[in-house]
Parts: structure tokens; sequence; C-alpha cells
């Protein structure tokens, strides 16, 4: 029944869902481009773009917001991420960091607040449109997607294995692949967090 | 119009995806509580609870009534395992179960939280069985049932001892979700916000309660 709904779909010739999403992941696979996103301000009141990082060899797109317990339980992790990865001219990896939650706590003037409270050393960006949390397929905060070279998708998911207990960290496997050119042993894991606030249903 | 891959569910098979929804989500734009009403809620809520403990033993005896407990039954939240969580709800054959999962940190399953408890008002009569299930740890124990005996969630609710290991259990990137099962105990429906574009509302789950019930009456 579900499959000859689908055949027909692909007859019709539009289908709405892609065909094979990731396992965690409504929208994007390994492998699949990095979606484009312009004109985002950031907490610095510059805007960027995705070609603001097209320098770099590895990007990393991380969508998280102010007010998640869980985004803050990752904020000193990402500093230090970056300190090792991500900062200055020199480096090959570029982070950022993007709140496409419309919630009071969660808007610019927070983020402004946030970003100078923790010393963030990173792109902050606000996307209200919530577009390019939409096109990245990501529902909770953190979630974390790593594109390489060629912006291709070679991972996503979450950044450790756990909150409270960090082993393995998939985050820093999966750009040191990148940057060595290959898709890391682990490429989906289950991000884990709190649900983005997406304000309108399918579009 | 639009068909996502089935999803291998947990508690009993697979799901199917939330139907998407042409009303927008309602945006909240503040906390649900203040951690000043919390507080003042404890200092209210601690020396009544004590009370009844320190009442209650071994025997099953009711505990001496003050007006103000007549009128509220008793709200509890039990700490159980995945496995007991099953069974709690395969214990309610015979019901429609509403499992709301949400935990104290996340502001908007807080927010959701009292269209839960007004679904248990209105359709417990009609045998439906509201539970929750927070996702805090232990140790947050408190602060849950403080929540929960604010928002008078007078139905059964438990909190997963099984730390983070419960988005797999319960197959979830992010909360709040709401499960909602037939008579016969078989999973219906997953709403979750695991897809960006389908979204849901407690409006979704009670269309679906009174389809439910529909189905049931027309036998």
């Amino acid at each position: 029944m579900f499959r000859i709904a689908l055949m027909a779909l692909a007859l019709a010739g539009w289908v709405l869902v892609p065909a094979q999403a990731g396992k965690y992941n409504k929208k994007l696979k390994i492998g699949d481009p990095a979606p484009t996103f312009a004109n985002l301000e950031g907490v610095d009141g510059k805007t960027y773009s995705l070609d603001s990082f097209k320098d770099k060899e590895v990007l990393v797109l991380c969508i998280t917001c102010n007010h998640c317990p869980v985004a803050q339980a990752y904020e000193d992790r990402i500093i230090q991420f970056v300190k090792k990865y991500a900062s200055g001219p020199d480096s090959k990896v570029a982070f950022v960091a993007i709140n496409v939650n419309n919630l009071e706590a969660d808007k610019l003037p927070k983020m402004k607040e946030r970003a100078q409270a923790k010393g963030f050393n990173f792109p902050y960006l606000y996307d209200p449109s919530q577009q390019i949390g939409r096109a990245l397929g990501a529902s909770v905060t953190p979630e974390f997607f790593v594109f390489n070279k060629d912006r291709k998708l070679v991972y996503m998911g979450a950044m450790d294995d756990s909150q409270t207990n960090p082993r393995v960290n998939y985050l820093e496997a999966a750009v040191e692949a990148a940057l060595r050119g290959e898709i890391p042993q682990t490429a989906e894991t289950r991000a884990r967090g709190c649900t983005v606030k997406y304000e309108s249903a399918s579009r | 119009m639009n068909l996502p891959a089935a999803e291998a569910g947990p508690l009993f098979g697979g799901g199917r995806p939330s139907p998407p929804t042409t009303s927008p989500s309602p945006v909240a734009e503040e906390l649900a509580v203040s951690s000043s009403q919390t507080l003042a809620f404890l200092f209210a809520v601690l020396p009544a609870s004590a009370l009844l403990l320190g009442c209650g033993g071994a025997s099953r005896q009711e505990p001496p009534q003050t007006p103000a407990a007549r009128q509220e039954p008793a709200v509890d939240l039990q700490v159980v395992a995945y496995s007991q969580l099953e069974q709690a709800i395969q214990a309610q054959r015979g019901r429609i179960v509403v499992l709301d999962v949400w935990a104290s940190w996340c502001l908007p399953c807080k927010q959701e939280f009292p269209h839960l408890v007004e679904l248990h008002r209105r359709y417990a009569r009609r045998g439906v069985t509201c539970l929750s299930v927070s996702l805090d740890e232990p140790a947050q124990h408190a602060t849950a049932l403080a929540f929960l005996r604010q928002q008078k969630a007078t139905f059964p609710n438990y909190l997963l001892n099984e730390s983070e290991k419960s988005f797999d259990l319960l197959d979830l990137k992010g909360i709040p979700a709401v499960f909602v099962y037939d008579r016969r105990g078989q999973l219906v429906r997953r709403f979750t916000g695991d897809d960006p574009d389908h979204q849901f509302t407690y409006a979704d789950v009670e269309r679906l309660v009174q389809e439910l019930l529909q189905k049931e009456d027309q036998k």
C-alpha cells in the first residue's frame, strides 16, 4: 500500500519528501549539498551567507538557541571545539551557530547578551525566517552538520555521545575525516535536545 | 499528499507520521512558570506532602483530609524503567491512552502541558487515559513533581530513569512529543517535532482522540 502510494508519487513526477532522508533527519542524507543561506545577521552586527565561509575546507553548521538547557550545556564544548579547530584566519574549519527560534528569549538581542556573557568565539546568526533550519531538517537544539570542501554533507547529529558523560566526540571525528577528504565512520547520530519551534506547518 | 517513510516506532511497533497541519503552531513568548512562583508553590506544597507521607505508612488508610485535599486528588510521580512504562500503557487496555513526553527543562513542553490536563478533564470519563512521562533526571524529581502539582496532573505520571537512553528508547530527538494508543494498546500515532514541516499541536491530538472515540462508538 505504502509502496504503491510512493510509486504513484514518483510517477506523478513530484516527490515532496526526498526519497531517502537520513535515519534521524527528514530532509537531508549524507552527501547532500549544503543548503544556502544569505544575509543572516550575526551577534557581531555583520551579515553572513554560505559563501562567507567558502575559503574554509570544512564548514560546521550548528542549529542552536539561547534558552534550551541542552544547548546551554554544549556552549562550553563548542567554544573548546572552535579553539581547537576553527579559530584564527588560517584555520581550515569554519564553525557557525544559527538560531531559528523566535521565542523572545532566543531573539537577536538576547543572542547578543548570551554571546557576550559566554564569550562566543564563533559567528552566531539569527534566521527569523527559519528557512535554514528547515532546509537542514534540524529539529532540535543543538544539532550539528559538517560539510566537506565540496560542501557536501559528511556528518549530522549530536556533538558527542552524552550530555552528562561524553566519551565519543562525533563532531571532532567528522571534522578530522572531512579534512582528510573522507566520510567519517559515524556519519549520522541522533541529536538530542529541545525541539525547534517551527512556526508553520508544511509549505 | 505527503508520504514520509514509516518510522520504526518504539513502544509497540511502527508509528505513522504526524499529519500536516494548516494552523500555525502557537509561539509562546514567555516561560510557563517563573521561578518565584515555583518556589512559592514548593513552600505551599512541601508541608502538606510531608504530612501525607507521615500519615501514610504501610496502612491503606486514607490520611485525614483537609477540605483542600478532598477537592484535589493527589498528584504523584513514579520513577520507572522503560519496561515499566510499557507495562503501564498496556495496563490501560480497553481505554484510549494519550502519553505526553516532557521534561521540566523543556519550555514548550510546559506550555503544552495544560492541554494534556484539559484533555484528561474532558475525556477521562469517556474512556481516555492521560499519562505523562518526564525525561528529567531522577535527581530532578522534586522539580518535576512540583510542576505536575501546580498543573493538577491527577493522572499517572512517570519519570524515566533511563537518562539519555530515553531518547533512543522512545525514538525521539526532541520533546515535547505525544503518543496515542488505541483500546487494544496499539500505538496509533506519534506526534513529534522531528520533522520541521510536520509540527503538531494538541488540537491534532484531540482530533485523533475524537476519531478513535467515534470508531469505538460505531461498533
